[in-house]
């Protein structure tokens, strides 16, 4: 049974990231706007995040801390999305480019600023957020262990980021118009929807939570920054893709990403996978090649936006 | 209320390079309020351009364009989208109906951004699509997916249904039901429609034919007994 709730414990910290990074890319996507400028996003996001816990951290700790800096870098993330916004709504630039473009930008930039501010390119921080056991609620039994001991409130502020996702996109005016961007910009303008607003709107949001995850990535798997989120942006990319851009999928597939990378990083933990004599690599390869495996196959029956990556033009309406 | 709708010579140019094509030349007319109005001319010569600058989709060069007494002409586009969003029902030849929401998300799509919506459901009932309200626009036939863009457009309780050929990609006889759905809308609710058409026997159902060539207004006929669709035949 400890094992269970070992793994279950690791699945959260890989997975919570990606959950709301890929998240983020449905707001964006489902608008009408490739976003896989993801990556970058949580590098800026995470950066800004470590950066102002490293600069207040003897004045404060703990979870206010934490939360501080999931706001900083949730901000961050998105102002430094709307780059992307301007150049691919206003600009009508190619997405893939200003996505590559801000992709390459941000770890440029946060090692620049770190050299330039403290002479080395990591960012340090102090681990005072891991809770052991939240009280009351970690004592209840089996979901105690799996969701309530071990884990950091990052992980609850991911939980509570997918059922706004959720009510959002599906239950409010302003998800249907969201997703009546990103499937028909030409029927919802002539309806007088603002399709480059509500552009506007889904790419501002999916930086936000791209920051919010670049954090929520760094905080429980390290102790310092190193201007790289390891790829995690595009593995979001993967979630949000194998999710079909529905918040549900999305879920599930983010843990089904998470339990595969755990037992990459974990597996010396988990006393059966350890005993086969398997070597260290192959594990390492894992969600890799769960990656392209599975998008193998749900690839072929893709349910993208319609109108995604293309820039809205009245004139072609 | 004779000027309900108002064109005073209103012109429109699309730039190719260095070209200026005029797609509406000095374009001058009136319509009253809840006229059934038709606009009829061979392809390209500038109906759908009249209709779009009508509803705010484009803007004209010069001229005044009033609904309502109020100016559109002039408007910028933050403007436009809300007059969009206010005062006018579109429907398109090719529907332009979203595939991913139900027909009546379509339809909530419209009512839930303007001031004094109808019910979604109601509307749907009205176009006779009360039992496939939940299906999808894949899963209707075109004529249906026309009607749901119909109750789109009225649940907005839009001051004026502008209709770029509606039965443009629809068979003779659902094209006849739709056409009677819009006469309906007209005489039953006292909307002001305006139906863009190449068919020329439909303008005996209107009150006013508007007839355009080379972007100009050739002749405006008014109607005194229009008929009912249901007797015209082409």
């Amino acid at each position: 049974m400890n094992i269970i709730y070992f793994v279950a414990q690791q699945t959260m910290f890989f997975a919570i990231p990606l959950l709301i990074v890929a998240l983020g890319g449905m707001f964006s996507e489902r608008s009408g706007i490739i976003n896989i400028a993801l990556e970058g996003i949580m590098v800026i996001g995470a950066f800004a995040g470590i950066a102002f816990i490293n600069v207040t951290q003897n004045s404060m700790s703990g979870q206010v801390l934490l939360l501080l800096a999931v706001l900083v870098a949730g901000i961050s993330g998105g102002i430094f999305s709307l780059f992307h916004a301007f150049a691919s709504i206003k600009l009508k630039a190619d997405q893939t480019i200003s996505g590559t473009a801000l992709n390459m930008f941000a770890p440029a930039f946060a090692i620049f600023v770190a050299r330039m501010v403290q002479g080395v390119q990591q960012v340090q921080f102090t681990d005072t957020f891991h809770i052991s056991k939240v009280p009351f609620l970690g004592d209840i039994p089996v979901i105690g262990p799996i969701l309530f001991q071990n884990s950091y409130i990052t992980t609850y502020v991911g939980l509570l980021i997918a059922l706004l996702s959720w009510l959002i996109i599906n239950h409010t005016k302003f998800g249907l118009r969201l997703r009546s961007c990103g499937e028909h910009p030409q029927a919802a303008d002539s309806v007088g929807i603002n399709v480059y607003k509500i552009r506007y709107a889904g790419v501002f949001i999916s930086g936000i939570l791209g920051g919010i995850g670049g954090l929520a990535f760094v905080v429980p798997t390290s102790t310092n920054f190193n201007a790289t989120v390891a790829g995690y942006g595009f593995l979001a990319l993967a979630v949000l893709i194998f999710g079909q851009w529905r918040t549900k999928r999305i879920f599930f597939s983010a843990f089904f990403f998470g339990i595969m990378k755990t037992f990459a990083s974990a597996y010396s933990g988990i006393p059966v996978l350890k005993d086969l004599p398997i070597s260290n690599e192959i594990y390492k390869m894992i969600p890799y090649i769960a990656t392209l495996i599975v998008l193998t196959f749900s690839s072929k029956n893709s349910q993208a936006p319609r109108a995604e990556g293309i820039p809205y033009d009245k004139g072609s309406r | 209320m004779k000027d309900f709708v108002l064109f005073e010579n209103v012109c429109k140019y699309y730039r190719m390079g260095e070209l200026e094509i005029p797609a509406a030349l000095n374009v001058n007319f009136k319509i009253a309020k809840g006229e059934f109005c038709i606009i009829v001319g061979p392809s390209g010569a500038g109906k759908t351009t009249i209709l779009n600058m009508l509803g705010g989709m484009d803007s004209c060069d010069s001229g005044i364009i009033q609904l309502d007494n109020n100016k559109i002409s002039g408007l910028n586009e933050r403007q436009l989208t809300d007059y969009r969003r206010y005062d006018v029902g579109f429907v398109f030849q090719f529907y332009n109906l979203m595939q991913n929401l139900t027909a009546l998300e379509n339809v909530e799509l419209a009512s839930e951004i303007c001031t004094n919506p109808q019910d979604p459901k109601e509307v749907l009932k009205q176009v006779g699509l009360g039992e496939r309200m939940l299906n999808f626009p894949a899963q209707l036939s075109g004529g249906e997916q026309q009607r749901v863009s119909i109750a789109r457009a009225l649940a907005k309780n839009p001051k004026i249904l502008l209709c770029d050929e509606p039965t443009g990609a629809l068979d003779y006889n659902t094209g006849k039901n739709i056409l009677k759905l819009l006469q309906d809308s007209c005489r039953n609710t006292g909307k002001t429609v305006i139906v863009v058409t190449h068919n020329l026997a439909l303008t005996q159902m209107a009150d006013r034919v508007i007839h355009v060539k080379n972007g100009t207004v050739i002749k405006i006929e008014e109607n005194t007994n229009p008929i009912p669709v249901e007797r015209i035949e082409w």
